[in-house]
């Protein structure tokens, strides 16, 4: 069984999900201002210890509203994450599954840098070969592939920080997006980025005052939009404004994900080695430093 | 058998998700956020194993002759956290397949596994797999559990059973340093085996990470995973040899560059008289490409040499012995891909020895009719001419009809 969603996981960062950022925005100020969300999800990662629930449904709309049109399936992760390098731009991440049970302990570990030269890196353990094992999707930069996230409708794409050289900005229009003011932004990759993303292009929400993307709306090559985020239940926590819950629509398959943020530290005292590749075979030792970490969250 | 069918077909119906529909979508609609937020009380764990049901069919066509296969396998696993003595693990599976008529049980404890941990030692104790080499299924380093057994009714990688092991490994800083011993490895026979002397397994492995990648060397004495058939006593022997071996992965782009090279003393070979120890150089070379971002293309190149062919050998298979040469290379082209929103998945793969002694092609598809239940089925052909170990197989087809729930 975990296999299957092994092959599920590839290249998944939960704590960098938590803090997507659709990468685009307006000429002077698209970039800037993107440069400011992109930093704000720098600082929502950097030593951070989150409980998360993805939920999955496929949906429909009564009364204007979208609703489940089955029961979600849910699942329930722990992760912890910090910033490292020069500037503190790249990040270390670890990912482990709660419940459901017949999934618990299975584990990604990702190292995700901020330039485009460089790769990033996936590791997750096969249980069915007993070794850790590089994903070789996760190697190239910047070109995270679209695999489902935990089965969920999130993917690896959508989930990226840092890499804002690989897209060009233009802010389109500020409007008013659920009772607040928002840039709207216009992100197109470059040529090289566009191969390797099923966004041609992306047309981003962001809050003028708190720098939290509110919605994105992605487009495929033809110009149809295939999937709409929006965040909702933004907070400031611990001095960070925090978008609690993010729900990602497929406007193609009519199934949606959730992720709720049920829980969110900041400035726990990461121990470096539990973002190691030994964390996701050495399960005492896992365990050992994230009942460390929840002790420093209670 | 086709009651059987029909259940799985009936089975996959029911349980499979509604046809998707267009929706318009325009404007803000916003989701229930509090909806997620409260707590799913069908989520916390219930007391006992996780279980999961497998249902098979298979169909196996060899010279007009049909072989039909069927069988249910219920897979069972849990973990407990046994505060200072660790944690333990156990996974195992009960089956019953039924072939020409003949129906038979089997139980099987995959995994039962006591792990801990303390500074930077880590350790384990029990029946698991251990990985080594970067290439899976070449056999280069990848030697160390028994062979897998899979067929028709096969129920699939995730289900291989491991073996009883005592392993450590030391962090030190970005390197790891690991070692095992088995006290009982396994070895497949095609006749019967002689009973060896002390068969006990160890190895040492030391891993070093290097610039967009990491290498490994490797130190062991290791059971073969067959017996070697003595032509004089046409009985099976599998004795202990020593290897030493490298193993390397480098990424480039989307692509993943690996090897494993491996130098093995005192593995026996059989002459038209007796066994005897010889020396082998075992090779292979691995690349794994993400073509696009759905697909992936595996290759691997396998060869083998041994350093000395002073008079005939041979290898013995399930049709009798074949002249044995002192060079064996083959190479495998895979390639995978997804799509329904991942929910499908396709794989292909093609593999030929270099002398054309034999070539298999094998197809599987993978679909998630929902979380809970998937449906696969696979082709396998086989071409093996009569030089081959595989010859009695040659021109065989399988086709197999898999569907899995998880409760």
């Amino acid at each position: 069984m975990k296999l299957i969603y092994l092959t599920k996981l590839l290249m998944f960062s939960v704590t960098n999900l938590i803090a997507w950022c659709p990468l685009v925005v307006f000429a002077q100020d698209a970039r800037e201002i993107m440069e400011k969300v992109d930093a704000g999800s720098r600082t929502q990662n950097d030593n951070a210890f989150s409980v998360i629930k993805i939920s999955t449904c496929k949906f429909g709309i009564v009364g204007g509203k979208l609703k489940c049109s089955h029961k979600p399936t849910v699942k329930t992760l722990e992760s912890a994450a910090i910033n490292f390098g020069s500037e503190k731009k790249d990040s270390k991440s670890i990912a482990i599954i709660l419940e459901p049970a017949s999934e618990r302990g299975i584990g990604m570990l990702s190292f995700v840098y901020d330039s485009s030269e460089k790769d990033n890196e996936t590791w997750l353990y096969l249980s069915a070969l007993g070794k850790v094992k590089r994903i070789v999707a996760s190697n190239s930069s910047g070109d995270s592939e679209p695999v489902s996230v935990f089965g969920s409708e999130f993917t690896t794409e959508d989930q990226e920080t840092g890499k804002l050289d690989d897209y060009t900005f233009k802010l389109l229009n500020t409007a008013d997006f659920q009772g607040r003011s928002a840039f709207v932004i216009e992100q197109t990759p470059t040529k090289e980025r566009l191969q390797k993303t099923r966004y041609a292009r992306s047309v981003v929400w962001v809050d003028t005052e708190r720098n939290v993307v509110l919605k994105s709306k992605m487009y495929d090559k033809r110009k149809a939009e295939i999937r709409r985020i929006v965040s909702g239940k933004v907070e400031k926590l611990n001095g960070v404004w925090v978008a609690r819950s993010i729900t990602i629509m497929n406007l193609v398959t009519n199934r949606l994900s959730n992720i709720a943020i049920k829980k969110k530290h900041f400035g726990i005292r990461i121990a470096p080695e539990l973002l190691s590749r030994r964390s996701l075979t050495d399960t005492a030792f896992r365990e050992r430093h994230l009942s460390i970490l929840r002790a420093q969250a209670r | 058998m086709s009651r059987l069918f029909l259940f799985c077909c009936i089975y996959c119906f029911c349980f499979s998700g509604g046809v998707l529909f267009a929706e318009e979508f325009d404007g803000d609609l916003m989701f229930d956020d509090l909806h997620f937020f409260e707590e799913m009380s069908s989520q916390k764990k219930a007391n006992g194993p996780d279980v999961s049901m497998k249902i098979n069919f298979g169909l196996s066509k060899l010279y007009h002759r049909k072989t039909e296969t069927a069988g249910i396998h219920i897979n069972l696993s849990d973990r407990y956290d046994l505060k200072d003595f660790g944690f333990l693990d156990w996974s195992g599976n009960i089956e019953v397949n039924r072939t020409k008529g003949v129906s038979i049980e089997k139980s099987t404890l995959n995994k039962l596994l006591l792990q801990n941990s303390a500074g930077n030692l880590s350790w384990q104790v029990g029946k698991f797999r251990i990985g080594w080499g970067e290439i899976e299924g070449g056999q280069v380093l990848d030697v160390i559990n028994s062979a897998p057994v899979s067929g028709v009714t096969g129920a699939g990688s995730d289900d291989l059973p491991g073996q009883f092991f005592l392993s450590a490994e030391m962090f030190s800083n970005t390197n790891t340093f690991s070692g095992f011993i088995g006290l009982n490895p396994d070895s497949s026979h095609v006749k019967s085996s002689q009973v060896s002397g002390n068969n006990t397994e160890y190895g040492f492995r030391a891993t070093q990470p290097i610039n967009r990648g990491q290498y490994s060397l490797y130190l062991a004495r290791l059971t073969p995973q067959f017996g070697v058939v003595d032509r004089a006593t046409l009985t099976s022997a599998a004795r202990p040899y020593r290897t030493v071996g490298l193993s390397a992965h480098r990424a480039a782009g989307a692509a993943l560059l690996e090897v494993d090279l491996a130098y093995k003393t005192d593995l026996l070979r059989a002459s038209n008289s007796e066994l005897t120890p010889h020396d082998r150089f075992d090779l292979a070379l691995g690349l794994e490409y993400a073509v696009s971002n759905l697909t992936q293309l595996n290759t691997s190149f396998t060869a083998k040499r041994w350093l000395n062919q002073e008079t005939s050998y041979f290898d013995t298979g399930i049709g009798g012995p074949v002249a044995a040469s002192q060079t064996n290379a083959s190479y495998l082209i895979g390639l995978t891909s997804s799509g329904f929103d991942g929910k499908l998945s396709l794989s292909g793969y093609f593999g030929k020895e270099t002398d054309a002694s034999s070539q298999f092609m094998r197809f599987g598809a993978k679909y998630f009719l929902s979380d809970k239940l998937n449906i696969k089925t696979n082709y396998t052909r086989i071409n093996a001419s009569e030089s081959s170990m595989l010859s009695p197989r040659d021109g065989t087809q399988n086709w197999s009809i898999l569907t899995e729930f998880f409760f």
